[in-house]
């Protein structure tokens, strides 16, 4: 896969403070990267720096094959970028349709089509019927709405979006996320999402990387990252009849697991290379006449591995 | 590079002019001329035995500083709402993110700026000639015309443009360390406006074409300085870091 993103030792500082230090990744054309990490802990700084808004201290970025610091007029042509608090980012003193259209034409977007692109995006972010309000009428979901119509409003090629859907309703966030899946379908644009929300970056990310103060800890598809701090990986079983107890003593007399217990209506048991120990466990309960009605692995969720790599539980 | 910096002038015209404080600026610009040039005429007319040639100078520079300087409200202002306001509005990061160049960007703002600013000054000399020498008609016909001489007509109609720079460029870089649009109206004011007088002084002496073509050059230099100054100082990293 191309590359779309390449970060090599970036590092910004300010004054004294390190926001963003040595990062090195690469993001692949077509790629939904979620970047994550706590406040403060260099997301936006990093974002800014690839979006030509802040030099970068030392080290590089280069974008679709543009260098932020040598081409970038090139690099802003080819970005959307939804920044931190984008909701709070419009002019107000033009209607919706009129901001998309500023903004439009700033990016060169050819008029025989912008209008065409702005009807489509409001159509599709359900903004048609309030198009020629001010976004000073809007609530914070629409704001936000509005601002990632802008960022999409020339279609580029690699899209920045700092907390999509912060301070957006449930309803609303599903909305956007669906929005965001939607154009990622097509494998030609780059995602790259800043958040903290980790249900988002499970509904959306094929990649995700983790940031603590400024450095690039973890990078990874959320699956591999799940493995790779799980080792022990955890079942639970459920059995027709209630003679748990006794399920629970087969399961431990086959000296496969290394934990047992009876958590409610199910048996919960932790081992190592289930591919070869789980059918054994399911013969040896079969064999003692239990009837099992379900077999499941509880997967660990991002929350967990983030709870383990950035609070270093 | 013209192309983009006028669309952008364009459409911040429109949306600076929905300020109220900046919609007023051009009726009391044009209310104080009228009514100083008006008054004024009118006070040294009815004084009486006034020599012609005195008249025409002595109105001339009263009614040049009037002209001249009142209209530079309005790019002052301009300026920092266009400036500063994009900071307080947060509108700032989004249009810095666009591929605008920073020449772009800042010939953008000097034109939102300037442009209104030099519209008002224009219409404004116009209504005060029309005005000062509507009273010159009825109150003494014997002068047929005091105001502007051909030298007072040049200076008023260069002027306006040469010192709009000067103010502009002088709030590009006030606009930078300022975070609110009051607090740079109010520095822009303060540093600007007595620079204009002390400038201005010179005109005033009535020294002639020499003095006027020399006072010009220098202007125009000082404001090819602050342009490049401001260039140097209008570009994102600075701008962004400083809003934060």
């Amino acid at each position: 896969m191309t590359t779309s993103i390449e970060m090599v030792d970036l590092t910004k500082e300010f004054a004294k403070i390190r926001a963003v230090d040595n990062v090195s990744l690469d993001v692949r054309r077509g790629e939904v990267f979620g970047f994550l990490g706590p406040n403060a802990a260099g997301k936006s700084t990093t974002v800014k720096v690839a979006a030509t808004l802040l030099v970068p201290s030392k080290g590089s970025i280069v974008i679709e094959g543009y260098d932020v610091l040598e081409q970038p007029v090139e690099v802003r042509s080819i970005i959307g970028l939804l920044p931190e608090d984008g909701a709070s980012t419009h002019y107000d003193r033009l209607s919706a349709y009129k901001n998309l259209e500023y903004f439009g034409r700033l990016y060169d977007v050819p008029e025989e089509t912008l209008e065409n692109r702005i009807d489509e995006l409001l159509e599709f972010l359900e903004l048609s019927d309030r198009k020629d309000d001010s976004p000073a009428t809007y609530s914070t979901g629409l704001k936000q709405k509005l601002s990632i119509a802008r960022s999409m409003i020339h279609n580029p090629q690699v899209v920045f979006l700092d907390e999509p859907t912060s301070s957006l309703d449930p309803i609303m966030s599903k909305r956007v996320r669906e929005f965001i899946d939607t154009q990622a379908e097509g494998g030609t644009q780059t995602f790259f999402l800043c958040t903290h929300l980790l249900s988002e970056v499970e509904a959306l990310c094929d990649r995700v990387g983790f940031i603590s103060k400024g450095k690039l800890v973890e990078v990874g598809r959320p699956k591999e990252l799940r493995r790779k701090f799980w080792t022990l990986r955890t079942y639970e079983i459920q059995l027709t009849d209630s003679n748990l107890q006794k399920s629970g003593e087969i399961i431990t007399s086959t000296g496969l697991a290394k934990s047992v217990k009876i958590e409610g209506s199910r048996i919960v048991f932790e081992l190592e290379n289930a591919e070869t120990k789980n059918p054994q466990i399911v013969r040896a309960l079969v064999e003692s006449g239990m009837n099992i009605i379900e077999l499941r692995e509880r997967v660990p969720d991002l929350d967990a591995v983030y709870q383990k790599v950035i609070g270093g539980n | 590079m013209w192309k983009k910096a006028w669309f952008m002038a364009q459409t911040e015209m429109r949306m600076v002019f929905k300020s109220r404080q900046v919609r007023m600026i051009p009726i009391i610009v044009v209310i104080m001329s009228v009514a100083f040039g008006g008054i004024m005429t009118w006070l040294m007319l009815s004084s009486g035995g006034i020599d012609a040639a005195l008249f025409s100078v002595t109105l001339g520079s009263i009614m040049g500083a009037v002209v001249i300087m009142l209209p530079l409200m309005l790019p002052i202002l301009i300026a920092a709402d266009s400036i500063v306001g994009e900071k307080e509005r947060h509108t700032l990061v989004p249009l810095l993110a666009t591929p605008l160049t920073d020449g772009e960007l800042l010939l953008g703002k000097f034109l939102t700026a300037m442009i209104p600013g030099l519209l008002v000054a224009y219409g404004n000399l116009a209504l005060a000639v029309l005005v000062v020498n509507g009273v010159v008609f009825f109150m003494a016909p014997q002068f047929l015309w005091v105001w502007p001489d051909l030298l007072s007509l040049v200076q008023a109609i260069i002027l306006p443009i040469l010192f709009a720079i000067l103010a502009v460029g002088l709030m590009v870089i006030i606009s930078g360390r300022a975070n609110t649009v009051y607090e740079a109206y109010q520095t822009g004011g303060i540093l600007i406006l007595p620079a204009m007088v002390f400038a201005y002084s010179g005109f005033l002496l009535g020294l002639g074409w020499l003095i006027f073509v020399i006072g010009s050059i220098i202007i125009l230099f000082v404001d090819f300085i602050l342009f490049r100054i401001a260039l140097r100082l209008f570009n994102r990293d600075p701008l962004i870091t400083r809003t934060g």
